[in-house]
């Protein structure tokens, strides 16, 4: 991590002071304002604070560690996976846009080679943000994930019976 | 923690908080984005402890490699850039 940066966000008071004197500035995307009423202060306060942006820099310095680390492992047999996947991307350009979304489905679906046992759900509508601050976006999410408890429950209820 | 934020120890961080918590498996895991990556591989590494894997958007292992193959600007480099440079945070 950059030394003045590491400096800034080492201490409470030198981030506050630094926030204060407008070294730092945070702002959100539109879509941030999108959440609930209740959700919104918790998220502009985490957003804001020094340990969110000391993870975000550092994931970003390991970023290539990282997709090196998830290259070439093992397949996970049968276990169940479900890969979701957004219809589109934000751009300035629509061209691009359109070429980025074209991109990450044909990633997302590469997804699918990891279990034998794998689902493919594109979400209408979607960006890769808005699949967490969108309300129904996020409940196409949650209702995903339900389904996968249900069925992995039902499953397991299935072989208990049956020994 | 003051360690590399890769897949390695991000995947050991959350089994030692997992067992510290005594929250035990098996574990639907769910990752967006990067974290879909981080599940992925906590998914190899803990594969007994693994009843299911949902991920949402996830980046793929070519995230940074193939995109410029597909005549596309690398993702996020100037929002990386501005990042560092001017320290705003801008999404």
């Amino acid at each position: 991590m950059g030394f003045f940066l590491d400096f800034l966000s080492s201490n409470e008071m030198i981030w506050q002071t630094a926030r204060f004197l407008r070294i730092v500035k945070t702002s959100y995307a539109a879509d941030w304002k999108k959440l609930p009423p209740d959700l919104a202060p918790e998220m502009s306060a985490f957003i804001a604070g020094r340990q969110h942006l000391r993870t975000f820099y550092k994931e970003t310095a390991s970023l290539s560690d990282t997709l090196t680390q998830i290259t070439s492992l093992d397949a996970l047999g049968n276990v169940p996976v479900t890969v979701i996947c957004s219809e589109k991307r934000l751009d300035a350009d629509a061209t691009t846009a359109s070429k980025r979304a074209e991109w990450n489905m044909k990633q997302q679906r590469n997804w699918l080679t990891i279990s034998a046992n794998s689902h493919f759900l594109i979400i209408p509508g979607t960006d890769h943000m808005s699949l967490l601050l969108v309300a129904e976006h996020a409940d196409a999410v949650a209702n995903a994930i339900v389904q996968m408890i249900v069925s992995v429950r039902d499953k397991a209820r299935s072989y208990v019976t049956a020994r | 923690v003051d360690a590399p934020m890769d897949a390695a120890n991000v995947s050991q961080q959350l089994y030692a908080l997992l067992e510290a918590a005594n929250e035990k498996g098996p574990y639907i895991l769910v990752g967006h984005s990067l974290g879909g990556a981080y599940m992925r591989l906590f998914a190899s590494q803990h594969r007994e402890d693994v009843a299911g894997l949902v991920l949402v958007d996830a980046t793929p292992p070519c995230y940074l490699t193939t995109y410029t193959q597909a005549g596309l600007p690398p993702p996020d480099d100037r929002k990386w850039a501005s990042f560092s440079t001017f320290f705003r945070r801008t999404r």
